[in-house]
């Protein structure tokens, strides 16, 4: 009985040492990954002033609230959000404040008015913030507390209404959410749409 | 000697209330620096908000202001201020080790006081005037 009991117990530890390396080996491939992404990422975003930091985390986390009942989803949000927030180096609190200070409506013209700028200083990141908003749209479903309307669609018409107002045609749009690899040949991420 | 303790501990409350007041106070100080240095794009606002971060104990984000108001006007008159503020920002404690953001807490405030090395807070009345009006109507 002593033997059989010993045989397990080793059996159980093997397997949890096991487990241990092969996460190990995972998690430190991954992390090598998202280091070289956020390298990139800083690199790309490094030219963009306070203020165009804090519209385009606004921007993202405006999407990330009709993201509301998958948790898949909504972790996959928060880890991009979070990834955006390291690589521009200023938090999400940081960017509601900034823009809530002026009251909520404010606040959203000014952050288009940055964006509108930007688009006309620096096209290829502008197209970028509008490709990195489409996966939140994707990703965005529930229903709205108050209106009861659906999330998808508050967030494609958002989508559609932002945009179109800091300069973009609809055929513009339709052009970089669904063809993507003019963004990835230009800055070298193909990691980080994975 | 229970009563002192009493005391002492009552002594402590209040000064850890008037220290979540000036927190707070400083924090909305921030988002009007930001705000100003954006509208502005001077010299001075940048100072101040790069102060404004310095108070809020944003280290890595003050030093990163004061290099570049360095880098951009290089004929300042308040060049060794700010060399002065940037080497407080690399080691606020005589015990800091790496250049970092800190969260504004209670302890690292406690110690400032007493061991923090000197520096130079560059606020003008305008935005303690502006950070004011911000408080008392809610918005910019």
């Amino acid at each position: 009985m002593k033997t059989v009991l010993l045989i397990v117990l080793a059996l159980v530890a093997l397997f949890i040492v096991k487990l241990v390396i092969a996460r190990r080996k995972f998690t430190k491939q991954w992390k090598q990954d998202e280091d070289d992404a956020l390298q990139i990422s800083r690199k790309i975003y490094e030219s963009l002033s306070l203020s165009e930091k804090y519209a385009f985390i606004f921007v993202f986390d405006i999407f990330m609230k009709n993201i509301r009942t998958s948790v898949h989803n909504l972790a996959i949000a928060h880890h991009q959000i979070e990834f955006e927030s390291k690589a521009l180096g200023v938090t999400v609190k940081d960017a509601d404040s900034f823009f809530g200070a002026e009251g909520m409506d404010r606040g959203i013209t000014h952050s288009m008015d940055i964006l509108r700028e930007l688009k006309n200083k620096n096209r290829n990141i502008s197209d970028f913030l509008i490709y990195r908003c489409s996966t939140f749209v994707e990703k965005a479903c529930g229903r709205d507390r108050q209106t009861g309307m659906d999330c998808k669609e508050i967030s494609e018409k958002l989508f559609l209404r932002m945009f179109t107002s800091i300069g973009y045609t609809e055929d513009e749009l339709d052009k970089i959410v669904n063809n993507p690899q003019n963004l990835i040949t230009l800055f070298g991420r193909e990691k980080l749409t994975q | 000697m229970r009563l002192l303790l009493f005391l002492l501990f009552l002594f402590w409350l209040y000064n850890y209330w008037r220290f979540t007041g000036k927190r707070k106070y400083f924090k909305k100080m921030v988002i009007v620096a930001e705000h100003r240095d954006e509208k502005f794009k001077t010299e001075q606002s940048a100072l101040e908000l790069a102060s404004a971060y310095m108070e809020v104990q944003r280290y890595a984000d003050a030093y990163s202001i004061f290099a570049s108001v360095l880098n951009k006007y290089r004929n300042t008159p308040n060049s060794s201020d700010i060399m002065g503020n940037m080497e407080f920002c690399k080691k606020p404690l005589p015990w800091s080790g790496e250049l970092r953001n800190h969260k504004m807490g209670y302890w690292h405030n406690f110690m400032l006081y007493r061991f923090g090395g000197s520096r130079r807070v560059m606020l003008s009345q305008d935005i303690y005037i502006a950070t004011d009006n911000f408080i008392q109507y809610g918005h910019l």
